[in-house]
């Protein structure tokens, strides 16, 4: 409540036009309209579907290339330089290959949110598969446990604490990937309503979807992950019993 | 750090003196700007004052410079000179016209509005004004274009991606400015579908006009009727002498491009505009009519949007 009154202050004073700095009234306004519109609705769907597809497919891959890089010294020879490497890349600098690549469609977005999350996925997936502590592999190998017993029933469990860092890390890149080739790359979404509102000297728009973007982006993460990340913590007492 | 973030976001309107900032695109349309800017003339009016100038490849992002302080002057499109002065509330003015014509949809393998169904268009950035006019004429051609699964897909894009996606076949049509509906059909293959010309009485309306902002208006008025002035020479240079004017458009062009136009695309561009000193109101008030129809700007009285009290002091009429 603070926060709306300082601001509704800071936009009367006049220190700044309102086509610069717009008051909370337009911004709400223009979050109405849209929503009314089902600008809002669509732009929030387009998203959120994009943002799902290139989490998963980062997820199917991520997890095991992780696990393999971890388990296997041919992998961590090979791929795991160029994982390293490649993670120093901030994703959005594959958007103009993407581009050229994939072309005007939904794929090239795809390419640069499964870039963004993929690699922080497999490196903190594999970090988590080797803290796994050493006895308890040599006592699934002595108890005989192997292939997809050992990996599904022992390995992934154990190392979930990591891997559950590394999916929450790889939700964040995604989502700030995308966001990012919403903005560079005309495209529907919530970037593009962004940009749409840039482009027709709208702020109430820019910042009403910044607002927008924000929501979504809290509302996510707690439900997702605060929720998965506590029940996980618990269990494997990396906290207090409540 | 508010007050810092405020002290430079709300910059002082340069006062006399100050280096002139002026916008402008490379694009043939605005032919006066590259001529001008390239061979003194502007610098010249404007002495001792110097002239900064800023390329930009559309309309709203020039607006977007002037309303943010950064420019005094600006050719730009009609659309987003409009819809700059109606969201600041006046603070801009549309000083003189510049250039009327050069605005064409370009087409592969469509030769009648009912073909582009299914077909994905393009046009520089959303808000500009080949962008309203293709809007707007999909509309009066019952073609959908803004919401999922619509007849016409559209994407703005730059230029110069245009052309680089219509030739590789990722997009079937495009509504450009000169020189680029001249080079998609010499380099792309394209067909002009539709003459912007032909959808305005006597084939005349404003593509390209001259707009200054109200403070530079207000405190730098001597400024900008020199460059007025500067402008109306070059106009009346163009026409006085149109094949010379287009030589030198081309080498301006060609040195912010670093691609200067073939003689025959240079031609075919020019073919299609012509310079303009008048600012057309009425026909300025029928785009903003399409503005409004299209969302893009609130009913608005855009009447006094244009000042023409710097044409008459310069002393020409059209």
């Amino acid at each position: 409540m603070g926060l709306l009154a300082l601001w509704e202050l800071v936009a009367k004073l006049g220190t700044w036009p309102s086509y610069l700095f717009p008051d909370p009234f337009s911004v709400a306004l223009s979050f109405g309209r849209m929503i009314s519109d089902g600008r809002l609705g669509n732009a929030a769907v387009r998203s959120m579907l994009r943002l799902m597809q290139g989490y998963l497919i980062s997820v199917s891959i991520g997890v095991p290339l992780g696990i393999g890089i971890a388990r296997s010294s041919f992998l961590r020879m090979t791929l795991k330089p160029l994982v390293m490497g490649l993670q120093a890349l901030p994703s959005i600098c594959w958007l103009p290959l993407a581009i050229l690549w994939f072309g005007l469609s939904d794929a090239a977005i795809l390419f640069v949110v499964v870039m963004g999350s993929l690699l922080a996925i497999s490196i903190s997936t594999e970090d988590g598969v080797n803290s796994i502590q050493p006895q308890l592999i040599l006592a699934a190998g002595t108890l005989g446990i192997r292939g997809l017993r050992f990996y599904g029933g022992v390995l992934v469990p154990a190392a979930l604490p990591g891997i559950v860092t590394g999916l929450k890390l790889g939700w964040s890149f995604a989502w700030r990937a995308l966001m990012a080739g919403e903005l560079l790359f005309v495209s529907g979404g919530l970037g593009q309503l962004l940009t749409a509102g840039r482009e027709l000297l709208d702020v109430a728009q820019v910042v009403a979807v910044m607002i927008a973007i924000i929501v979504l982006g809290t509302l996510m993460d707690r439900l997702l992950f605060q929720t998965v990340e506590m029940r996980v913590r618990r269990r494997w007492g990396l906290l207090p019993a409540s | 750090m508010l007050l810092i973030g405020g002290a430079s976001c709300s910059r002082p309107s340069a006062r006399p003196g100050d280096p002139l900032r002026l916008g402008y695109f490379p694009n043939v349309t605005h032919a006066q700007a590259l001529v001008g800017a390239m061979d003194g003339t502007f610098a010249r009016a404007l002495a001792p004052t110097p002239v900064h100038t800023k390329v930009f490849n559309a309309g709203p992002a020039a607006m977007e410079a002037l309303l943010a302080g950064e420019l005094d002057v600006s050719y730009v499109g009609t659309s987003p000179a409009l819809i700059a002065y109606v969201r600041s509330n006046g603070g801009i003015r549309v000083v003189a016209g510049a250039v009327s014509g050069g605005s064409v949809l370009v087409a592969k393998g469509a030769s009648s509005p009912s073909m582009l169904r299914g077909k994905r268009v393009a046009a520089p950035q959303l808000g500009n004004s080949q962008d309203v006019a293709l809007r707007n004429w999909l509309r009066e051609n019952q073609l959908s274009f803004d919401r999922v699964g619509a007849d016409v897909k559209l994407f703005p894009l730059p230029n110069a991606d245009i052309l680089g996606l219509f030739r590789r076949g990722q997009l079937d049509a495009a509504w450009v400015p000169e020189p680029w509906g001249a080079r998609l059909i010499s380099e792309g293959g394209g067909s002009i579908l539709v003459d912007e010309r032909d959808l305005w009485d006597d084939r005349r309306f404003p593509t390209t006009v001259l707009v200054a902002t109200t403070a530079a208006l207000q405190n730098r008025r001597q400024e900008i009727e020199a460059f007025v002035r500067a402008h109306v020479e070059l106009t009346q240079r163009w026409i006085r002498g149109p094949e010379r004017f287009e030589e030198r458009v081309n080498e301006a062009y060609g040195s912010i491009t670093a691609h200067p136009l073939a003689p025959g695309i240079l031609r075919d561009a020019f073919s299609r505009l012509e310079p303009v000193l008048a600012p057309f109101p009425e026909k300025l008030a029928i785009i903003a009519k399409h503005l409004e129809d299209l969302g893009y700007l609130p009913e608005s009285d855009t009447a006094n949007a244009v000042d023409s009290s710097l044409l008459d002091a310069v002393g020409t009429s059209r």
